[in-house]
C-alpha cells in the first residue's frame, strides 16, 4: 500500500485519467474532488454494503403466504393490533 | 398510463402517483421513478415500491414506526437540502426496505438506509444514517409486540 501526504489544493493522479484534488481539510474530514472517466464507479465504501442490501431486497415474486405473515406481524405490533 | 406489475397485474396510474428519486436507490441509480402500491387497504404498513422504468424491479417497503416507534432517523443536511425540506420536518415520511424470506423469522429490514420522501413534492432519496445502532439487516423477530 502506498501512503503519501498531500496538502490542501494538491493533487494526485492515478493512471492517465484519474485525478484527485484535496479541496478542503476539516477536523476529522477531507473534501476531495475526483475527476475520472464515467465508466469508473466511485462509491463511498460504506455504500457498497448498502448496494448489496438493496440487491438482496429486490423482489421477484413473493407468495401470498409470506405477505400475509408480514402483514400480521405489523398488525400485531402497531396500534391497530391493540384495538 | 398502465403498468404491468408482479403483484397487482396491470395497474392504471397517473404521474401524480409517482415518487421521484433524483439519484435512484443505492445500486439502482438509473431507475428514478417508482409508484407505491399498498398491499392492504391503502395502508402504508406494507407497500410495494414498483419501478416504472423496469417492471421487474420492485422493493417491499414498510412504515418503520408501526413496529419500531422509537426509530429516529436523522436526515443528513445534504439530503435535507436536496429534498427541499425546511427545518420543519413534518412533511417527511420514512420507509424501510424489507427482505422477505419464506419464514418471517428470517425476514429483515434495513434501518441503516431508509427512504425519505418529501410528502408534498413526492421527491425521495434513500439516505445513509451514521447512527451505529442501525444496521442493514435487523431481524423482524427481534421487534417485540406491544404490551396492552
Amino acid at each position: 500500500m502506498l501512503i503519501l501526504q498531500r496538502k490542501k489544493e494538491q493533487m494526485l493522479s492515478i493512471g492517465d485519467d484519474i485525478l484527485i484534488t484535496v479541496l478542503e481539510i476539516g477536523n476529522d474530514w477531507v473534501k476531495l474532488a475526483i475527476d475520472a472517466p464515467r465508466d469508473i464507479s466511485i462509491l463511498r465504501t460504506e455504500l457498497r454494503e448498502a448496494v448489496s442490501a438493496n440487491q438482496e431486497a429486490v423482489t421477484l415474486r413473493l407468495n401470498q403466504d409470506s405477505l400475509n405473515k408480514i402483514n400480521d406481524f405489523i398488525t400485531e405490533r402497531s396500534d391497530k393490533g391493540n384495538t | 398510463m398502465e403498468i404491468q406489475t408482479p403483484y397487482f397485474g396491470i395497474v392504471s396510474c397517473s404521474e401524480k402517483d409517482f415518487i421521484h428519486f433524483s439519484d435512484g436507490l443505492f445500486g439502482f441509480n438509473e431507475l428514478k421513478t417508482y409508484i407505491p402500491l399498498a398491499f392492504y387497504d391503502d395502508s402504508d404498513a406494507l407497500i410495494c415500491l414498483q419501478s416504472i422504468e423496469n417492471e421487474n424491479t420492485s422493493f417491499i417497503i414498510m412504515n418503520p414506526f408501526l413496529f419500531y416507534p422509537e426509530y429516529s432517523p436523522d436526515l443528513p443536511e445534504e439530503d435535507k437540502r436536496l429534498l427541499n425540506i425546511s427545518d420543519e420536518e413534518g412533511s417527511i415520511s420514512y420507509y424501510v426496505i424489507c427482505v422477505v424470506h419464506d419464514s418471517l423469522e428470517d425476514s429483515t429490514v434495513n434501518l441503516k438506509c431508509p427512504i425519505a420522501v418529501n410528502a408534498q413534492t413526492r421527491e425521495a432519496r434513500q439516505i445513509f444514517l451514521d447512527n451505529p445502532s442501525y444496521t442493514y439487516r435487523h431481524l423482524l423477530r427481534n421487534f417485540t409486540k406491544r404490551e396492552e
